[in-house]
């Protein structure tokens, strides 16, 4: 398709993606009425679906293609490798501390 | 790792009648510390880490389906334990509807692996509507460990 977007992002945070990130990445995957998918190896996810999200087993330093095609699929993969690049937003680093006391 | 080998048997709640998420998150850690799975003096510790956790968001995350959890020292592998909520829990869940599946999970702090593979282990099965249907219409103990047995021999999903 010839408006398809890819990018690869490394998963930050020791924790991986959890549910507190899979949950930001549905949220934001869904606010665009593109697909968007994400790639680990041979697998290949529904980035709207937290349950496909969290099956992907993606821990700290995974690689990880954003995939996207359709009307704003730019935007959906850069909104998504923003989150991917801020730590999602603080969320995995206070949980971290919150749970380990 | 399959679901069988962290689910506490002896902690599941196939009937669980509760009118709020603390309640359901209360009655299941309970129940695993009355399994012996978690030490009865960190019952109150492991719930209000579990209660503080979903203040960052709700871990309904749609599908009729809660995972509350939380990373705790008082355990030394990743315990889980299963609730079925017949008439459901209002868990401020991310689509808004009620949820009727429960999973709790425990896991060391210094294991982020585990926790890891134990929600890809849930997820994969509880994205299957088929297995999310019959955990709904477990209403025993047994009828729970049997489905979970199942689908870790990849006989449900």
């Amino acid at each position: 398709m010839s408006d398809a977007v890819t990018q690869s992002v490394t998963v930050p945070g020791e924790n991986g993606l959890h549910l507190v990130p899979c949950s930001l990445i549905a949220q934001s995957a869904s606010s665009f009425e593109c697909d968007v998918r994400i790639r680990k190896g041979a697998q290949t996810v529904d980035a709207k679906n937290i349950f496909d999200l969290m099956s992907l087993n993606a821990g700290h330093g995974a690689e990880l293609i954003l995939e996207a095609a359709g009307g704003a699929a730019r935007d959906a993969v850069d909104a998504l490798v923003a989150l991917f690049e801020s730590g999602f937003d603080g969320h995995a680093s206070r949980q971290a501390a919150q749970e380990s006391h | 790792m399959k679901l069988t080998e962290f689910v506490v048997n002896e902690a599941i709640i196939a009937d669980l009648q509760v009118d709020s998420k603390e309640a359901a998150i209360r009655a299941m850690v309970g129940s695993l510390k009355d399994a012996g799975a978690i030490p009865a003096d960190d019952e109150e510790s492991i719930v209000a880490a579990i209660l503080k956790r979903e203040e960052l968001g709700s871990t309904g995350i749609g599908n009729g389906v809660a995972v509350p959890h939380t990373k705790h020292p008082s355990v030394d592998k990743l315990v889980a334990t299963v609730a079925i909520a017949g008439n459901g829990v209002d868990f401020a869940s991310l689509d808004g509807e009620y949820v009727f599946i429960l999973f709790l999970l425990v896991s060391p702090p210094d294991r982020p692996g585990d926790h890891l593979r134990g929600l890809e282990n849930i997820s994969r099965h509880l994205r299957d509507q088929t297995f999310c249907n019959f955990l709904r219409q477990s209403n025993t103990r047994d009828a729970v460990v049997e489905l979970l047995e199942e689908a870790d021999n990849g006989e449900t999903a």
